[in-house]
């Protein structure tokens, strides 16, 4: 009778998870053809640094050494040494522009990530479809994901990489199961994430953390547990050590490879010959910069965030750029900003439907956020993986907003979506956790909250295509 | 609904009403905020964009008759060797005006004028591509 009784139930929910699985599979389709058409279509020089990002990679494949003349000569050599090997091979079949294969890594990086998202799903969250569905939902619409997929950019190399150590992260606190061997490769994993980007060691702290937490929560597996934090930590510096040193020794900063200059320090009206300029510009010259303010961190951006989402007309602010951003193109390398695709009536339309349509799905992530912390907590004991998924954003934003105020600029050029795009993943669980639970408790409400939110993710879908 | 589900419901609508605080206390901040200190303005803004970003020294202002009629202000500065004054209206009708009142007096402005909606550049020589799109970047 049992055994009638829980097949019936496994063909149950095998029927249930269909529906669901289907649409999956259809998401992941969808994402890979975007990609594929956004590496050839999406022009390789318009994304955020890519003339010195594409001159790095020739620089280091060609020569063999990191390029110090250029502007980003601080950001390590992961990534760039990967897309040198794609654009050679471009060369090699007679692709016309080989930064495209570039693109192309980026965009066979995103779909891999998807794929992890749905891992890391099923580990945390098993017998859930509809969750992974929403999950996988948001990530494949959400605009910051789809351009940043596009571009010539390390980014979408250290996502993929982060979203892997939070897989094993996972896997390990879920199974128990803290064996050397497995925290020294999610070590190497958390290091090579330092070698693309330094955005790499908010992986490595929310890894450590988690494992810290469940060290101190479970204390029958105390010393398993501590000695994988440390095998993952001393594992994960040593990976990344070299690139630090170099940093240090060449640039006496060994994350970041420069120093901030506060913006109060810059006197314009103190250059030689200028000592006579006029009062307003010597008043000018003495104020600071936006991300020196306290209003860079609370101004909403309202009404521009709605009625002009984009840097011409929104005044920098830490949650309006990150915002417009993520759903939309603040900065104009997206769907405008060149001289041959000045900013337009239409196109600003365009962009205020993008803040509208990103307001439902932000809100839900972000209450999906706070809930899953707050649960994480509450069953530390008994689900310490849970952990990983609401530290990863947290962590994530805590380094956007040290990053915005140490390096300040006066458009709030330090403050960008694709900063967090490693956190995505992790923010798409939160959504589709949130979506799910409403889901799971009425069905009405899920049809009710279903219908819009789909509605917003076809047309950020659409926004996503180059 | 088992119990699972219900501490995950019950900590969800704790969630909703956090983040609806969080919002509305935003908003409450950003008000008060707004009232003690008021906005920079565009021509603070391009002013530090042309410095920060371009390391160029913008001159405020920019000195001639028709730009110190802006209601916004104006600049001047040197863009790759070519000098650029920057009127800054503060509607579209003002810069049309702006525009008129230098072809008026102007020669061949062919190449050197151009009104980009709320901003009137007038270049000393013909303006290159790239000697444009550093003042668009900085345009606000």
């Amino acid at each position: 009778m049992r055994v009638r009784a829980a097949r019936l139930e496994g063909a149950l929910t095998d029927q249930r998870s269909k529906v669901p699985n289907a649409l999956s599979l259809v998401f992941l389709a969808v994402l890979a053809v975007v990609v594929w058409h956004n590496a050839f279509t999406y022009p390789s020089v318009s994304g955020f640094d890519a003339e010195p990002n594409i001159a790095y990679a020739q620089t280091l494949v060609d020569d063999w050494r990191i390029p110090t003349e250029l502007k980003n000569y601080y950001t390590p050599p992961g990534f760039f040494l990967l897309s040198g090997g794609a654009m050679k091979f471009g060369e090699l079949l007679g692709v016309q522009e080989p930064p495209h294969m570039g693109q192309l890594l980026n965009g066979i990086l995103t779909v891999a990530t998807a794929i992890l998202l749905l891992v890391l799903c099923a580990i945390v969250f098993p017998g859930r479809p509809w969750l992974r569905c929403a999950a996988l939902g948001l990530f494949t619409s959400i605009p910051v994901v789809l351009k940043t997929g596009a571009m010539f950019h390390p980014q979408p190399l250290v996502a993929f990489l982060a979203t892997l150590a939070i897989v094993l992260a996972a896997r390990m606190l879920k199974e128990r199961t803290y064996r050397i061997g497995a925290a020294v490769v999610l070590g190497l994993v958390v290091g090579a994430g330092q070698l693309v980007r330094s955005v790499g060691l908010w992986t490595l702290g929310a890894v450590c953390i988690a494992l810290f937490a469940s060290a101190i929560a479970r204390p029958a597996e105390r010393r398993s547990a501590l000695r994988a934090l440390v095998v993952v930590g001393v594992v994960g510096v040593l990976v990344a050590l070299p690139w630090y040193v170099y940093l240090q020794t060449r640039y006496s900063n060994p994350i970041f490879g420069r120093t901030s200059a506060p913006a109060s320090t810059v006197a314009l009206g103190l250059v030689p010959g200028r000592s006579a300029a006029p009062a307003p510009f010597r008043l000018l010259a003495a104020a600071p910069l936006p991300s020196e303010k306290l209003r860079f961190y609370i101004d909403p951006g309202l009404p521009e965030v709605i009625t002009a989402p984009q840097r011409d007309k929104l005044a920098p602010g830490f949650w309006p750029i990150l915002y417009t951003d993520t759903w939309g193109d603040y900065y104009g390398i997206w769907k405008w900003g060149s001289i041959q695709k000045p900013i337009t009536q239409s196109i600003e339309n365009r962009l205020t439907v993008q803040t509208v349509v990103g307001v439902l799905p932000t809100l839900i992530a972000a209450a999906g956020l706070f809930a899953l912390a707050g649960l994480a907590l509450a069953r530390l004991r008994s689900r310490p993986e849970l952990l990983l998924v609401p530290l990863m954003p947290l962590i994530a934003l805590a380094g956007a907003l040290y990053y915005a105020f140490s390096y300040p600029t006066v458009d709030g050029d330090t403050v960008k979506a694709l900063f967090l795009l490693p956190a995505v993943p992790a923010l798409a669980i939160c959504f589709g956790f949130a979506v799910d639970t409403v889901g799971r408790r009425s069905r009405w409400l899920a049809v009710a909250l279903a219908v819009p939110l789909a509605m917003c993710l076809v047309v950020s879908l659409a926004f996503g295509i180059a | 609904m088992n119990g699972p589900d219900r501490l995950e419901w019950l900590y969800l609508r704790i969630a909703l009403v956090v983040v609806a605080l969080i919002a509305a206390a935003d908003v409450v901040g950003w008000k008060v905020h707004d009232i003690v200190h008021p906005r920079p303005t565009r021509l603070e803004r391009t002013v530090f964009c042309l410095s920060d970003n371009k390391g160029v020294v913008a001159i405020v202002p920019a000195g001639d008759p028709i730009s110190a009629t802006a209601g916004a202000g104006s600049l001047r500065a040197t863009i790759e060797g070519n000098e650029v004054t920057v009127s800054l209206a503060r509607s579209e009708d003002e810069a049309a005006k702006l525009e008129r009142d230098y072809r008026a007096v102007g020669s061949d402005l062919e190449g050197r004028l151009e009104r980009r909606r709320l901003s009137v550049f007038l270049w000393q020589g013909v303006a290159s591509p790239t000697q444009r799109q550093s003042m668009y970047d900085c345009q606000y």
